[in-house]
């Protein structure tokens, strides 16, 4: 699968997962932080992207500070997953 | 203690006091969503509750929009107090078929498994610190309800209390509200009162 496309897989991914009902693929951009001021996500979010990562792409995130890089953005999950997968 | 004001909701039918605020039909996902967008409520993270927190929170509402037009400081002297006689079934329902189907737990689903996870929420949302109840029973008790208000009031120092009750089983759920000051213009807070505002049992509610 070519980076766009995993992108917007994951944004797809990131909205059924989080419940994020009120957000539509097109509103998050690929750069735009997760949490805080971007997306809005708080720490059981962050539990939820770890399992994500571990069911759609079999990728397991055991520390946090990891964590805190790889859920930056979109850019930095695909990132990680292209390397990790 | 007077009961400064209330409000229920009940099958898509939400009323502040005796007044019809909004109504909507389906299932109790759809109605509960309908009904959050018929208040203009603006809280994102309502979506990712479970049906309990959800009706919990849309009921509140009007309690605390009262409680801020009588100068309550939800902040440090506003407690809450939560009652239901069904718990989170629902969600562990939900839970135990995540684990099944996928081998993990997923977290936004398992914190709804807590049975007094709606005062958290209810808690972010309006910014109240103040000390909270969570009791879960079976048959309600009107006199514990007052109970559990005269300990928020008289050992915590709470001004105000919102109690709340938020049952949901199968496709069915109810809540009911109320705001309870120390002082203010009310009814007179007493077991039978309180009863006909909170507890009014509903035939469907397990009794166990």
């Amino acid at each position: 699968m070519d980076t766009q496309a995993l992108k917007q897989q994951l944004k797809a991914q990131i909205i059924e997962q989080l419940n994020l009902e009120e957000v539509k693929v097109e509103d998050i951009s690929d750069d735009q932080a997760l949490f805080g001021d971007g997306l809005g996500l708080d720490s059981i979010d962050a539990l939820e992207l770890i399992v994500l990562l571990e069911r759609h792409y079999g990728i397991k995130i055991t520390d946090p500070k990891q964590g805190q890089d790889v859920f930056k953005n979109v850019n930095t999950m695909a990132e990680f997953i292209q390397k990790n997968s | 203690m007077r009961i400064l004001a209330t409000s229920s909701l009940t099958d898509g039918v939400l009323r502040y006091g005796d007044r019809l605020v909004a109504q909507e039909t389906g299932d109790s996902e759809g109605s509960l969503r309908g009904l959050y967008h018929a208040t203009a409520m603006d809280h994102p993270k309502f979506h990712k509750m479970d049906l309990c927190s959800k009706a919990a929170l849309l009921v509140v509402e009007h309690p605390l929009n009262k409680a801020r037009e009588v100068g309550a400081d939800l902040k440090e002297r506003t407690g809450l107090l939560a009652i239901n006689s069904t718990g989170c079934r629902a969600t562990d329902g939900t839970h135990w078929q995540t684990l099944l189907e996928h081998g993990t737990a997923s977290p936004g689903i398992f914190v709804y498994t807590l049975a007094n996870i709606p005062n958290g929420e209810i808690g972010i949302r309006h910014g109240m610190h103040g000390p909270a109840i969570c009791l879960q029973t079976g048959p309600i008790r009107a006199e514990d309800i007052v109970l559990g208000v005269r300990l928020l009031m008289e050992r915590h120092g709470m001004q105000h209390v919102i109690c709340y009750r938020s049952d949901i089983f199968a496709d069915r759920y109810t809540a009911r509200a109320a705001l309870i000051g120390k002082e203010g213009e009310g009814v007179l807070v007493d077991p039978i009162t309180l009863s006909n505002t909170i507890v009014q049992d509903d035939p469907w509610i397990p009794k166990h």
